[in-house]
């Protein structure tokens, strides 16, 4: 996104395009939050299918949502306490992402000579930063930084000289924050997998059970019918219910890497329009920079907006 | 001197460890489903939602999590872990199982909990069974071997 302040100030470029990167990197910034809220689904859900491992298939159920699930007694304490923690320490890495999202908006606003305004939510994410204890989380601090520097932007006057020195001032801060926030995204990754793990080992315990049940059954010939949840059919319901499950799961794993390749192009462009500013900012080599990554921050976009809408 | 530090990918890679593990004892128990008594599965399970529960408190961790004043735990979790790794195929009976799992969840503790002098008893531990059943599974396959000659 940063790319767009080179872009901007040179006067054969292609506008639609711009509007185009401008608006995937956006929108592909604003999903973080919604798979921070996804990592603390994952858990809960990969909570419920490990506790929902022992039952027949009928009793297989899909995962709705982890309030209900996590306020039931089943669940013991100190796991519930696990699936908080993710969603507390989420809130650090979501306003993380919110500071460096703006810092590159303004910066593409204001290459374009356009007024930016950062919204509320930037407001309440430097907010959310600032009152977190103190303990040198280096995310927290280049976050910081960088939102410092958002500030500073709208007292000078010359904001293009404003902008050539906002990249060189935050270019260690800028690698602190996608380093720390493709390390979380790792996490949710791992996650992720976890989540599968627990959903299938859930589908291959029923499965394991109905086959002792069957064949226990054609050794003693019950007396009675087959109790409900060792009914073949909802041995196929599962099955489609677990593919599904699984699809949407890879899909998201998809998603969440596409969004760590967004933060490595950010990063590398940053970096080398770092060097061009220590060189003097050349018009001509910024684009050619630009037109290097955004080909790469679209695709990526597009692959989140897949696993995630 | 500076003081040693896990980094993140080794958090990931102990999280990881764990939930292999944990996988194992619950393969395990899907392989032999129809052998095992009741309360064996459900041991076997309670052992390995341990496990996992372990993986998981590393996984959310990992990326705050402050391994000052470790100086050489690491080294000792290091080699603890790598004897994990290569104990898996040596864990063929649910009384191995048992025992093993339980050392791993003890390391664990002290892994999660920093204090160097739990990490090393542990880690000893834990090594020490490995060696035992590798050891008990060589001479097993010598008998064997010496049967058939």
């Amino acid at each position: 996104m940063l790319l767009i302040v080179t872009l901007a100030q040179t006067a054969c470029i292609d506008l639609a395009g711009l509007r185009k990167f401008t608006d995937s990197s956006v929108e592909a910034g604003k999903k973080f939050k919604e798979l921070a809220a996804d990592k603390y689904r994952s858990c809960a859900a990969e909570l419920y299918f490990l506790d929902t491992r022992g039952r027949g298939f009928n009793e297989i159920r899909l995962f709705e949502s982890p309030d209900s699930f996590l306020t039931k007694d089943t669940v013991p304490a100190a796991r519930k306490q696990q699936c908080e923690q993710v969603k507390i320490d989420s809130a650090k890495f979501v306003a993380a992402n919110k500071v460096l999202m703006t810092y590159l908006y303004v910066m593409g606003q204001l290459a374009g000579d356009n007024v930016a305004n950062t919204d509320k939510e930037f407001k309440a994410a430097k907010d959310a930063l600032e009152g977190l204890p103190g303990g040198g989380d280096p995310i927290v601090g280049a976050a910081l930084s960088i939102a410092n520097t958002i500030t500073n932007i709208f007292m000078d006057v010359q904001r293009q000289k404003a902008i050539k020195k906002a990249v060189l001032e935050n270019e260690k801060h800028i690698g602190a924050v996608t380093g720390g926030l493709s390390r979380y995204l790792t996490t949710y990754i791992s996650q992720l997998e976890n989540e599968r793990g627990a959903a299938i080992s859930m589908y291959e315990f029923a499965l394991a059970g109905h086959i002792e049940f069957n064949s226990a059954r054609t050794l003693k010939t019950p007396t009675q019918d087959p109790p409900i949840q060792y009914d073949a059919l909802n041995v196929v319901a599962a099955t489609s219910q677990l593919e599904l499950e699984v699809a949407k799961l890879n899909g998201r794993i998809k998603g969440a890497k596409a969004f760590q390749k967004v933060l490595q192009d950010i990063t590398e462009g940053h970096t080398e329009l770092y060097a061009e500013a220590q060189r003097g900012f050349n018009k001509k080599q910024a684009v050619r920079i630009a037109l290097k990554y955004a080909p790469s921050i679209q695709t990526s976009y597009d692959d989140i907006v897949k696993a995630f809408d | 001197m500076p003081k040693e530090r896990m980094t993140f990918d080794e958090v990931m890679r102990q999280s990881e460890l764990f939930t292999e593990v944990a996988d194992k004892v619950k393969d395990f128990q899907l392989e032999n489903f129809q052998d095992l008594r009741k309360n064996e599965r459900a041991e076997l399970t309670e052992i390995e939602f341990g496990l996992r529960d372990v993986a998981r408190r590393l996984l959310n961790d990992a990326t705050s999590i402050a391994w000052d004043d470790m100086e050489d735990a690491v080294e000792k979790i290091s080699k603890a872990t790598a004897k994990m790794k290569k104990t898996q195929k040596h864990l063929t009976s649910v009384k191995r199982i048992l025992m093993f799992a339980t050392a791993a969840i003890t390391l664990a503790g002290a892994i999660l909990t920093g204090n160097p002098i739990t990490i090393g008893t542990a880690g000893l531990e834990l090594i020490g069974l490995s060696d035992k059943f590798a050891e008990e599974d060589k001479e097993a396959a010598e008998a064997e071997e010496d049967a058939v000659g």
